[in-house]
């Protein structure tokens, strides 16, 4: 569903500081897909999600959705079919705006409604309160909280739900649950899963944790200086442990996990 | 204060409330300070004003509205696609409107509508203070009506959270176009009536439009807080009209007219300091408690 074709994206191009985030990429992500995303500081993880959502535009190369070249498609218009969580929980709200002003705001995405139509509807509260639920927060009680006043947990779960209101084509996580506590972690990343297979959507996610990128999802890719190291799947993906992880990674790319201290 | 001098001083006041609402969208629900609203503040007063002369009044108003707009839009193009600084794109539209202007009311500095038809020339005293507070009113239920639309919820997000705007299929620059074309376009209306209630459009009238219009909203805030939408247009246009008054009062207290602009500033800086300097005095307070 999504192919990127020989995607190159450099940074401070001529400089001295110049440095290929991405490296002739090619990578082809199936419908269904969920592919875990590991690697060092600096691999190109974030900046191949940010060439996908068109945050970033890249240099060379090209990339289709759905067999339609969307490689300079402005990034609000690939927001119609893409949802995206960041690491920040505080980036995925509006935190002057209740609960339910985010959710209406989400779930106009994609759809052609006469813009001077009232925001929320009466209506849409009962779907609202639905989407609530299986969070497991009480958060379809409190639609008319203001967000700001909201964890950083219960924020990025909201975000989660308001990036598959409207259910997305692809669904990009970039470590959306670092920032949170342990518990907290856990609880988001199973209501990840939930929506996730629910709803069938196509997921990318970074991670840092090697536990989590082998625990979650159908393919694990494991980038290295803006290239594909390596990708697991199928059984070889079920045998791999983080240790046997670690020391593929250390033969292929003749380097040390920089991130060892988080496994 | 004479009944006559309350009067006037409301009248004012509900003239700096749709003022106030203005630079609300820009300042408040964009979060941009958009220094165009000096300009388009006069620039309002000489349309309506030449407009005025020409014996049509209303069509003043309206004409003031779009010419608002105008200055607004092209402030967001500086913005958003030339990508000049808010605060920059501001003052360079706050000063070429000043040549503008300056043409509009035929290369002099005021224009007098004596004599001229305004819309409160056929009216009784009473009946103007009426109109001003109807036309307040309706621009404000207005406001609001269009800030709970799809188009006004994305506007206030914007302002809120541009980044997730972007990712949620929003076209931010639009909304900043928008956005600030409505700020522009009342602030313009304000001056437009400014203009024909004073039967005076001064090439200077605009000067201090923003300070005046921030120094409303937060007594506005300071006395009324909430995060719903419809309280705080309400704490805007009270904040307006009580500024309004202190106003009015310094100069019954004999303070120099000429000094109410330092005036209007040395609130703003005492309204937006309190906060930090309260905070300044517990602290203290917390340390001399812990040396005890």
């Amino acid at each position: 569903m999504l192919e990127l074709k020989d995607v190159s994206l450099i940074f401070n191009a001529s400089t001295v500081h110049e440095k290929k985030a991405l490296d002739h990429f090619s990578l082809t992500i199936e419908d269904g897909d969920f592919i875990t995303i590991i690697g060092s500081n600096g691999a190109g993880k974030s900046t191949l999600l940010n060439a996908i959502a068109g945050t970033l535009e890249i240099d060379e190369g090209s990339i289709f959705m759905d067999q339609k070249d969307i490689t300079f498609m402005p990034e609000h218009k690939r927001a119609n079919f893409i949802g995206r969580l960041f690491q920040d929980p505080l980036k995925g709200t509006a935190p002057h705006m209740s609960v339910e002003e985010n959710l209406g705001l989400a779930f106009c995405r994609g759809k052609k409604y006469n813009p001077l139509s009232k925001a929320i509807r009466k209506k849409d509260r009962p779907l609202f309160k639905e989407v609530l639920k299986p969070l497991e927060l009480g958060l379809e009680e409190r639609l008319n909280t203001q967000v700001g006043l909201l964890s950083g947990g219960q924020r990025q779960a909201l975000t989660l739900c308001m990036a598959t209101i409207v259910t997305p084509k692809l669904l990009l996580l970039d470590e959306h649950t670092a920032a949170l506590d342990a518990k907290t972690s856990e609880q988001v990343m199973n209501i990840t899963q939930k929506i996730v297979e629910t709803h069938h959507i196509t997921t990318l996610m970074i991670t840092h944790n090697i536990a989590l990128a082998l625990k979650y999802g159908n393919k694990t890719l494991v980038m290295n200086d803006g290239k594909i190291s390596f990708m697991l799947e199928g059984e070889e993906r079920k045998k791999m442990s983080v240790e046997k992880l670690i020391q593929l990674y250390s033969q292929k790319t003749d380097q040390m996990f920089a991130d060892r201290a988080l496994l | 204060m004479s009944l006559y001098i309350i009067q006037g001083a409301f009248d004012l006041g509900c003239m700096f409330g749709i003022l106030s609402l203005g630079v609300f969208i820009s300042f408040k629900v964009l979060n941009i300070p958009d220094m165009t609203v000096d300009g388009s503040f006069t620039l309002g007063a000489a349309i309506s004003g030449v407009v005025s002369l020409m014996g049509m009044p209303i069509l003043g108003i309206f004409g003031a509205f779009i010419g608002g707009c105008i200055a607004g839009l092209l402030c967001a193009f500086l913005q958003t696609k030339l990508k000049i600084q808010p605060i920059l794109s501001g003052i360079l539209m706050m000063i070429s409107l000043y040549s503008i202007n300056l043409r509009i009311l035929g290369n002099s500095p005021s224009l007098s509508l004596f004599g001229a038809e305004t819309i409160f020339s056929s009216l009784d005293r009473n009946m103007q203070s009426l109109l001003i507070l109807i036309i307040l009113l309706v621009i404000a239920l207005f406001l609001y009506l269009f800030l709970n639309t799809q188009l006004g919820l994305s506007l206030r997000a914007c302002g809120d959270n541009e980044v997730m705007v972007r990712a949620s299929s929003i076209n931010t620059d639009v909304m900043k176009f928008i956005g600030l074309a409505c700020a522009n376009g009342l602030v313009s209306t304000a001056g437009a009536l400014m203009a024909q209630y004073q039967v005076f459009a001064d090439s200077s009238s605009g000067t201090g439009t923003l300070i005046i219009a921030l120094a409303s909203i937060i007594i506005g805030e300071t006395l009324i807080r909430s995060f719903n939408l419809k309280i705080q247009l309400i704490s805007v246009i009270i904040g307006a009209i009580l500024y309004r008054f202190i106003l009015t009062m310094a100069l019954q207290f004999g303070v120099n007219p000429t000094d109410l602009k330092l005036l209007s500033a040395l609130l703003v800086i005492a309204a937006i300091s309190v906060p930090v300097l309260q905070e300044m005095r517990q602290r203290h307070k917390k340390r001399g408690a812990h040396r005890a």
